[in-house]
């Protein structure tokens, strides 16, 4: 494999990411081959020690966390309803243990772990399931209205393509020469209106991941 | 070796050598690879991770032959993940040799 085989194999498995990371990544690579040929070494000797543009793609992918961020969410997500529920379930069996054997020793620290754990469990049972959850049909709800934009484009486009094909009189294909154009509007509009979407739905992704990550730091302090 | 053992304790390695010196991406990679034989296309992924971690940070300087390089310099964070990583590390060579006597 060549340094042009290589990039294109690199750049191809990489076409999901987003334009600036996607160049980052590719620089890091030119600059490599270019290291290593002013250091006397053949392309096709550097692209072979540099591995498969397909994992070294799925690495980059990985490491940016660009592998289906649904996916993750849901994990944790999950993760978190489990760590509370286990969390409410043991201090609970701690609280009352303790109870019983009137231990004084650690049963104001058993408390306080007491109602954290209850008030953890309230708040993800009661609000932020509620929450996570309403987001995502939020961002869904987005997602169809955006494809059903673009299609009503291509609708209008193809509808206006047949009248000018068919061809009727001069005053029709005027207007049908003008719904094709506003048949590519309305298709550019729901691409624009897709792309937003999607950063909507990252941000929310976001948000999941902060709460995660609050949730499990507070559960063990 | 296999190379899921080897990309686990590449983040420890990144992050010693960065403890001497600070270095640009392709000294990085041969320096590693000289001792430890991995595919070095992976290890930009983990130089990338490292930095968004804030554990890295990089600059641009320029080189005595053309144009300037992209350098990467550790950081107070990412000397403490090295600490850390490196205990683990002895931890764990101590209980597999243990293993092995």
């Amino acid at each position: 494999m060549n340094e042009k085989q290589f990039l294109e194999e690199l750049e191809k498995n990489l076409s999901s990411l987003r334009e600036e990371d996607m160049k980052e990544i590719l620089d890091d690579y030119k600059e490599h081959f270019k290291v290593g040929k002013k250091n006397k070494r053949k392309p096709s000797e550097i692209a072979e020690s540099l591995g498969d543009p397909k994992e070294i793609a799925y690495d980059a992918k990985k490491e940016l966390g660009e592998v289906n961020h649904f996916k993750k969410d849901l994990k944790q997500l999950g993760e978190t309803i489990e760590d509370t529920t286990k969390n409410f379930y043991n201090s609970i069996r701690k609280y009352f243990i303790h109870k019983r054997k009137k231990s004084k020793g650690n049963s104001s620290k058993e408390k306080r772990k007491f109602w954290k754990a209850l008030g953890l469990f309230s708040l993800n049972l009661l609000l932020m399931i509620w929450v996570f959850l309403s987001l995502y049909a939020v961002s869904f709800g987005f997602f169809v209205a955006g494809g059903a934009i673009v299609l009503s484009g291509f609708v209008t486009f193809f509808a206006n393509t047949f009248i000018l094909i068919v061809k009727t009189s001069a005053a029709l294909n005027r207007l049908a020469i003008s719904g094709m154009f506003s048949g590519i509007g309305i298709i550019a509009l729901g691409l624009i209106w897709l792309k937003l979407t999607q950063k909507i739905t990252k941000v929310f992704s976001l948000l999941v991941n902060k709460y995660y990550k609050w949730h499990r730091r507070f559960l063990k302090k | 070796m296999d190379t899921q053992l080897k990309k686990g304790v590449m983040d420890l390695c990144v992050l010693k050598i960065l403890e001497n010196k600070d270095c640009y991406g392709y000294e990085l990679v041969q320096k590693i690879s000289k001792n430890i034989k991995i595919s070095e296309g992976t290890l930009y992924p983990i130089l990338r991770r490292l930095e968004k971690e804030r554990c890295l940070e990089k600059y641009f300087r320029e080189s005595k032959e053309g144009p300037s390089r992209k350098y990467y310099g550790i950081t107070r964070k990412g000397k403490q993940k090295s600490m850390q990583l490196n205990e683990e590390w002895s931890e764990f060579v101590k209980k597999v040799n243990k293993i092995l006597k």
